[in-house]
Protein backbone atom coordinates (compact mmCIF):
# COMPACT_ATOMS: atom_id res chain seq x y z
CA UNK A 1 0.00 0.00 0.00
CA UNK A 2 1.44 3.39 -1.09
CA UNK A 3 1.40 5.83 2.37
CA UNK A 4 -0.05 9.16 2.38
CA UNK A 5 3.57 11.22 2.38
CA UNK A 6 5.06 9.12 -0.95
CA UNK A 7 1.34 10.24 -3.03
CA UNK A 8 1.75 13.84 -1.64
CA UNK A 9 5.71 14.01 -3.25
CA UNK A 10 4.65 12.85 -6.51
CA UNK A 11 1.31 15.12 -6.87
CA UNK A 12 -1.21 13.13 -5.26
CA UNK A 13 -3.47 15.29 -2.53
CA UNK A 14 -6.29 14.07 -0.48
CA UNK A 15 -9.53 15.92 -1.54
CA UNK A 16 -12.60 16.22 1.19
CA UNK A 17 -14.24 13.59 -0.47
CA UNK A 18 -13.70 9.99 0.87
CA UNK A 19 -11.11 8.48 -0.99
CA UNK A 20 -11.12 10.52 -3.64
CA UNK A 21 -7.65 12.22 -4.64
CA UNK A 22 -6.52 15.12 -6.78
CA UNK A 23 -3.05 14.49 -9.54
CA UNK A 24 -0.89 17.27 -9.60
CA UNK A 25 0.19 17.95 -13.11
CA UNK A 26 3.20 19.50 -13.59
CA UNK A 27 2.93 22.00 -17.65
CA UNK A 28 6.63 22.49 -18.20
CA UNK A 29 6.74 26.96 -18.83
CA UNK A 30 2.91 26.46 -18.97
CA UNK A 31 2.82 24.89 -22.29
CA UNK A 32 1.11 22.25 -23.95
CA UNK A 33 0.70 20.64 -27.00
CA UNK A 34 -3.16 20.03 -28.25
CA UNK A 35 -2.26 16.44 -28.45
CA UNK A 36 -1.26 16.57 -24.47
CA UNK A 37 -4.40 18.36 -24.07
CA UNK A 38 -6.38 16.19 -25.87
CA UNK A 39 -4.73 13.11 -23.73
CA UNK A 40 -5.36 14.37 -21.05
CA UNK A 41 -8.75 15.05 -21.14
CA UNK A 42 -9.24 11.69 -21.79
CA UNK A 43 -7.41 10.76 -18.40
CA UNK A 44 -9.54 12.70 -16.40
CA UNK A 45 -12.49 11.19 -18.00
CA UNK A 46 -11.46 7.88 -17.44
CA UNK A 47 -9.77 8.22 -13.80
CA UNK A 48 -11.38 11.20 -12.53
CA UNK A 49 -14.62 13.03 -12.33
CA UNK A 50 -14.26 14.38 -16.03
CA UNK A 51 -13.06 17.69 -14.84
CA UNK A 52 -9.49 19.24 -14.61
CA UNK A 53 -8.90 22.25 -12.41
CA UNK A 54 -6.05 25.18 -13.40
CA UNK A 55 -3.91 25.62 -10.15
CA UNK A 56 -2.61 29.12 -9.53
CA UNK A 57 0.79 28.24 -9.89
CA UNK A 58 0.63 26.45 -13.37
CA UNK A 59 -0.42 22.85 -12.92
CA UNK A 60 -4.08 21.23 -14.08
CA UNK A 61 -5.11 18.98 -11.44
CA UNK A 62 -7.29 15.77 -11.85
CA UNK A 63 -10.04 15.64 -9.47
CA UNK A 64 -11.77 12.42 -8.10
CA UNK A 65 -9.34 10.10 -8.68
CA UNK A 66 -8.69 6.74 -6.35
CA UNK A 67 -5.62 6.03 -4.63
CA UNK A 68 -5.35 2.34 -6.29
CA UNK A 69 -4.55 4.05 -9.46
CA UNK A 70 -1.88 6.15 -8.64
CA UNK A 71 0.53 3.63 -10.80
CA UNK A 72 -1.41 3.70 -13.62
CA UNK A 73 -2.28 7.22 -13.64
CA UNK A 74 1.49 7.81 -13.73
CA UNK A 75 2.69 5.54 -16.49
CA UNK A 76 -0.30 7.29 -18.38
CA UNK A 77 1.19 10.90 -17.94
CA UNK A 78 4.05 9.93 -18.88
CA UNK A 79 3.04 8.35 -22.09
CA UNK A 80 2.07 11.48 -22.72
CA UNK A 81 5.02 13.47 -21.94
CA UNK A 82 3.98 14.95 -18.74
CA UNK A 83 4.00 14.01 -15.02
CA UNK A 84 2.90 14.49 -11.58
CA UNK A 85 3.41 17.68 -9.94
CA UNK A 86 5.09 18.40 -6.40
CA UNK A 87 3.32 19.23 -3.03
CA UNK A 88 5.12 19.29 0.61
CA UNK A 89 8.49 20.72 1.58
CA UNK A 90 9.92 20.27 -1.69
CA UNK A 91 11.35 22.51 -4.69
CA UNK A 92 8.16 23.24 -6.55
CA UNK A 93 7.61 23.81 -10.12
CA UNK A 94 9.23 27.03 -11.71
CA UNK A 95 5.92 29.63 -12.79
CA UNK A 96 7.45 31.63 -16.02
CA UNK A 97 6.12 33.60 -18.41
CA UNK A 98 5.93 33.12 -22.24
CA UNK A 99 8.76 35.85 -22.41
CA UNK A 100 11.15 36.79 -25.21
CA UNK A 101 9.62 33.82 -27.44
CA UNK A 102 6.43 35.16 -28.28
CA UNK A 103 5.46 38.21 -25.73
CA UNK A 104 6.36 41.60 -27.60
CA UNK A 105 7.73 42.92 -24.00
CA UNK A 106 9.90 40.26 -22.99
CA UNK A 107 13.36 40.50 -22.71
CA UNK A 108 14.38 36.96 -22.17
CA UNK A 109 14.32 33.73 -23.10
CA UNK A 110 12.51 32.74 -19.67
CA UNK A 111 11.70 28.96 -20.49
CA UNK A 112 15.73 28.40 -21.10
CA UNK A 113 16.16 29.83 -17.43
CA UNK A 114 12.95 27.70 -16.11
CA UNK A 115 14.39 24.59 -17.75
CA UNK A 116 17.60 24.65 -16.19
CA UNK A 117 15.99 25.25 -13.01
CA UNK A 118 13.70 22.73 -13.24
CA UNK A 119 17.08 20.27 -14.58
CA UNK A 120 18.74 20.96 -11.60
CA UNK A 121 16.62 20.67 -8.85
CA UNK A 122 12.88 20.41 -9.19
CA UNK A 123 10.85 17.98 -6.74
CA UNK A 124 14.58 17.92 -4.46
CA UNK A 125 13.16 16.54 -1.15
CA UNK A 126 14.45 17.06 2.61
CA UNK A 127 13.72 20.70 2.45
CA UNK A 128 12.63 22.93 5.68
CA UNK A 129 9.38 23.97 3.72
CA UNK A 130 8.20 24.25 0.54
CA UNK A 131 11.08 26.42 -1.97
CA UNK A 132 9.25 28.03 -5.03
CA UNK A 133 10.91 30.15 -8.00
CA UNK A 134 9.24 32.09 -10.40
CA UNK A 135 10.93 33.38 -14.20
CA UNK A 136 9.47 37.05 -15.29
CA UNK A 137 10.89 38.36 -18.87
CA UNK A 138 10.45 41.63 -17.93
CA UNK A 139 9.83 44.20 -14.91
CA UNK A 140 5.93 43.58 -16.34
CA UNK A 141 6.30 40.94 -13.74
CA UNK A 142 3.56 38.45 -14.58
CA UNK A 143 5.51 35.69 -13.31
CA UNK A 144 5.58 37.49 -9.72
CA UNK A 145 9.47 36.93 -9.14
CA UNK A 146 8.82 39.13 -6.29
CA UNK A 147 6.56 36.67 -4.84
CA UNK A 148 8.41 33.38 -4.22
CA UNK A 149 11.66 32.26 -2.68
CA UNK A 150 13.74 33.01 -5.69
CA UNK A 151 12.27 34.81 -8.10
CA UNK A 152 14.17 35.96 -11.47
CA UNK A 153 13.06 39.46 -13.55
CA UNK A 154 14.26 39.58 -17.35
CA UNK A 155 16.44 42.90 -17.40
CA UNK A 156 18.27 45.24 -19.75
CA UNK A 157 20.50 48.32 -18.42
CA UNK A 158 21.29 50.91 -20.34
CA UNK A 159 23.85 53.22 -20.73
CA UNK A 160 24.31 56.38 -23.02
CA UNK A 161 27.65 56.31 -24.54
CA UNK A 162 27.07 57.06 -28.14
CA UNK A 163 29.07 53.96 -29.05
CA UNK A 164 26.54 53.03 -31.42
CA UNK A 165 25.43 55.81 -33.04
CA UNK A 166 25.51 59.73 -32.17
CA UNK A 167 22.68 61.02 -29.98
CA UNK A 168 20.30 63.39 -32.07
CA UNK A 169 18.62 64.69 -29.32
CA UNK A 170 14.89 63.95 -30.02
CA UNK A 171 14.44 63.46 -26.63
CA UNK A 172 12.20 60.12 -26.81
CA UNK A 173 13.65 57.96 -24.63
CA UNK A 174 12.83 60.22 -21.90
CA UNK A 175 9.41 60.16 -23.28
CA UNK A 176 9.16 56.87 -23.18
CA UNK A 177 10.43 55.61 -19.93
CA UNK A 178 8.31 53.97 -17.54
CA UNK A 179 10.01 55.20 -14.40
CA UNK A 180 11.00 58.83 -14.80
CA UNK A 181 14.62 57.49 -14.69
CA UNK A 182 15.77 59.86 -17.76
CA UNK A 183 16.45 63.93 -17.86
CA UNK A 184 17.47 65.64 -21.07
CA UNK A 185 20.13 68.09 -20.38
CA UNK A 186 20.19 71.52 -21.87
CA UNK A 187 21.64 70.28 -24.73
CA UNK A 188 18.38 68.00 -25.06
CA UNK A 189 20.30 64.62 -24.23
CA UNK A 190 19.92 62.03 -21.71
CA UNK A 191 21.02 62.02 -18.34
CA UNK A 192 20.03 58.04 -16.85
CA UNK A 193 19.72 57.81 -13.13
CA UNK A 194 19.94 53.87 -12.72
CA UNK A 195 18.56 54.28 -9.39
CA UNK A 196 15.54 55.11 -10.12
CA UNK A 197 16.02 52.61 -13.64
CA UNK A 198 13.88 49.42 -13.58
CA UNK A 199 15.99 47.96 -16.51
CA UNK A 200 13.16 47.44 -18.77
CA UNK A 201 15.19 48.51 -22.03
CA UNK A 202 12.53 50.81 -23.30
CA UNK A 203 14.79 53.29 -24.01
CA UNK A 204 17.30 51.24 -25.41
CA UNK A 205 14.51 49.90 -28.17
CA UNK A 206 13.43 53.11 -28.69
CA UNK A 207 16.40 54.87 -29.11
CA UNK A 208 16.25 55.41 -32.83
CA UNK A 209 20.49 55.88 -33.84
CA UNK A 210 21.40 53.38 -30.82
CA UNK A 211 23.41 55.95 -28.45
CA UNK A 212 21.35 54.62 -25.65
CA UNK A 213 22.21 51.04 -25.59
CA UNK A 214 22.28 47.82 -23.61
CA UNK A 215 25.15 47.58 -21.13
CA UNK A 216 24.11 44.40 -19.00
CA UNK A 217 21.36 41.87 -20.29
CA UNK A 218 20.42 39.38 -17.89
CA UNK A 219 18.47 39.03 -14.90
CA UNK A 220 17.76 40.99 -12.25
CA UNK A 221 17.51 38.53 -8.63
CA UNK A 222 14.76 38.24 -5.74
CA UNK A 223 15.23 37.04 -2.48
CA UNK A 224 12.57 35.61 0.40
CA UNK A 225 9.20 36.95 -1.03
CA UNK A 226 6.09 34.02 -0.49
CA UNK A 227 2.46 34.26 -0.10
CA UNK A 228 0.92 31.96 2.29
CA UNK A 229 -0.41 33.43 6.14
CA UNK A 230 2.67 36.10 5.85
CA UNK A 231 2.79 37.61 2.35
CA UNK A 232 6.26 39.48 2.03
CA UNK A 233 7.21 40.79 -1.13
CA UNK A 234 11.23 39.65 -1.97
CA UNK A 235 14.50 41.55 -1.54
CA UNK A 236 15.82 42.68 -4.61
CA UNK A 237 19.69 41.35 -4.46
CA UNK A 238 20.98 43.96 -6.59
CA UNK A 239 22.86 43.67 -10.00
CA UNK A 240 21.80 42.02 -13.28
CA UNK A 241 23.17 38.35 -14.09
CA UNK A 242 23.90 35.36 -16.53
CA UNK A 243 21.71 32.77 -17.25
CA UNK A 244 24.36 30.28 -16.18
CA UNK A 245 24.88 32.83 -12.50
CA UNK A 246 20.82 32.52 -11.88
CA UNK A 247 20.79 29.21 -11.84
CA UNK A 248 23.93 28.90 -9.66
CA UNK A 249 22.74 31.70 -7.26
CA UNK A 250 18.92 29.86 -7.14
CA UNK A 251 20.77 26.41 -6.12
CA UNK A 252 23.39 27.68 -3.16
CA UNK A 253 20.35 29.89 -1.73
CA UNK A 254 18.35 26.76 -1.75
CA UNK A 255 21.04 25.21 -0.08
CA UNK A 256 21.49 27.83 2.46
CA UNK A 257 17.85 27.80 3.38
CA UNK A 258 18.64 23.72 4.20
CA UNK A 259 21.50 24.44 6.60
CA UNK A 260 20.34 27.46 8.18
CA UNK A 261 16.18 26.75 8.62
CA UNK A 262 15.12 25.92 12.30
CA UNK A 263 12.61 23.51 11.57
CA UNK A 264 9.90 23.86 9.42
CA UNK A 265 10.65 27.37 7.77
CA UNK A 266 10.38 29.57 4.62
CA UNK A 267 13.15 31.06 3.13
CA UNK A 268 12.05 34.42 4.21
CA UNK A 269 11.94 34.02 7.83
CA UNK A 270 15.60 32.28 7.46
CA UNK A 271 16.67 35.24 5.48
CA UNK A 272 14.79 37.91 8.09
CA UNK A 273 16.12 36.22 11.26
CA UNK A 274 20.27 36.20 10.10
CA UNK A 275 19.67 39.28 7.89
CA UNK A 276 20.10 39.28 4.12
CA UNK A 277 23.85 40.56 3.72
CA UNK A 278 24.16 37.21 6.23
CA UNK A 279 22.28 35.18 3.95
CA UNK A 280 24.08 36.36 0.95
CA UNK A 281 27.30 35.73 2.23
CA UNK A 282 26.94 31.75 2.32
CA UNK A 283 24.98 32.15 -1.13
CA UNK A 284 27.99 34.05 -3.26
CA UNK A 285 30.94 33.62 -0.82
CA UNK B 1 14.47 67.19 -50.11
CA UNK B 2 10.68 66.93 -51.10
CA UNK B 3 8.02 67.55 -49.43
CA UNK B 4 7.56 65.55 -46.04
CA UNK B 5 5.56 62.05 -46.13
CA UNK B 6 2.91 63.66 -43.53
CA UNK B 7 1.75 60.47 -41.25
CA UNK B 8 -0.44 62.39 -38.95
CA UNK B 9 -3.18 60.56 -38.46
CA UNK B 10 -1.98 57.20 -39.25
CA UNK B 11 -1.45 54.47 -36.92
CA UNK B 12 0.49 51.75 -36.23
CA UNK B 13 1.89 49.53 -37.71
CA UNK B 14 0.77 51.39 -41.20
CA UNK B 15 3.15 54.80 -40.74
CA UNK B 16 5.64 52.41 -40.47
CA UNK B 17 4.85 50.35 -44.01
CA UNK B 18 4.38 53.50 -45.57
CA UNK B 19 8.08 55.10 -44.38
CA UNK B 20 9.15 51.62 -45.60
CA UNK B 21 7.46 51.47 -48.87
CA UNK B 22 9.02 55.27 -49.91
CA UNK B 23 12.55 54.32 -48.62
CA UNK B 24 12.47 51.15 -50.61
CA UNK B 25 13.15 52.20 -54.45
CA UNK B 26 15.35 54.60 -53.29
CA UNK B 27 18.59 54.44 -53.15
CA UNK B 28 21.50 53.43 -49.87
CA UNK B 29 21.85 56.77 -48.54
CA UNK B 30 19.15 58.63 -49.78
CA UNK B 31 16.85 60.70 -47.10
CA UNK B 32 13.04 61.19 -46.26
CA UNK B 33 11.37 63.46 -43.98
CA UNK B 34 8.34 62.29 -42.52
CA UNK B 35 6.04 63.81 -39.78
CA UNK B 36 4.66 61.25 -36.94
CA UNK B 37 2.52 61.62 -34.12
CA UNK B 38 3.67 61.73 -30.87
CA UNK B 39 2.89 58.73 -28.15
CA UNK B 40 3.00 54.90 -30.13
CA UNK B 41 4.00 56.21 -33.48
CA UNK B 42 7.12 57.84 -32.41
CA UNK B 43 7.92 55.25 -30.27
CA UNK B 44 7.53 52.19 -33.13
CA UNK B 45 8.29 53.92 -36.40
CA UNK B 46 11.95 54.55 -35.53
CA UNK B 47 12.91 51.72 -33.48
CA UNK B 48 11.58 49.33 -36.23
CA UNK B 49 13.61 51.63 -39.38
CA UNK B 50 16.72 51.39 -36.53
CA UNK B 51 16.00 47.39 -36.74
CA UNK B 52 16.19 47.59 -40.19
CA UNK B 53 19.10 48.90 -40.78
CA UNK B 54 17.89 52.46 -41.64
CA UNK B 55 19.33 55.44 -39.74
CA UNK B 56 17.33 58.10 -38.10
CA UNK B 57 19.00 61.45 -38.39
CA UNK B 58 17.06 63.94 -36.79
CA UNK B 59 13.56 63.63 -34.74
CA UNK B 60 12.45 66.75 -33.17
CA UNK B 61 9.01 67.44 -31.40
CA UNK B 62 6.78 70.29 -33.32
CA UNK B 63 3.18 70.98 -32.00
CA UNK B 64 1.46 67.75 -31.48
CA UNK B 65 3.87 65.40 -33.46
CA UNK B 66 7.42 65.28 -34.76
CA UNK B 67 9.57 65.49 -37.81
CA UNK B 68 11.78 62.01 -38.67
CA UNK B 69 14.72 62.45 -41.14
CA UNK B 70 15.77 58.93 -42.11
CA UNK B 71 18.27 57.48 -44.18
CA UNK B 72 17.93 54.57 -46.11
CA UNK B 73 20.39 51.68 -45.13
CA UNK B 74 21.62 48.82 -47.70
CA UNK B 75 20.49 46.35 -48.82
CA UNK B 76 18.48 43.98 -46.43
CA UNK B 77 16.62 41.58 -46.41
CA UNK B 78 12.91 42.60 -44.37
CA UNK B 79 11.03 42.85 -47.59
Amino acid sequence: MIDESTLKGGGFLKLRQKDRWAVRVRVPNGDMSVEQLAALAALARRFGDGEIHLSVRQSLEMRGVRIEQFEEIKAALEHIGLGPGVCGPRARNTVVCPGALTCRRGLNNTTELADRLTERFYAREGLPHKFKTAVSGCPASCAKPQGNDVGFMGAVEPVFDEVEGACIACGVCAGVCPTGAITLDAQGRPVINLEKCDRDGECVSACPTGAIRASKHGWRVFLGGNFGRHPALAYEVGGVISTEEAVEFAERALEAFQRHAQGRERLRVVVDRMGLDAFLKEVRP
Amino acid sequence: MSEPIDLRGVSCPANYVRVRLALEPLPEGAEVEVLLDAGQPVLNVPRSLKDDGDRVLALEAEEGHYRMRVRRGGSRDVW
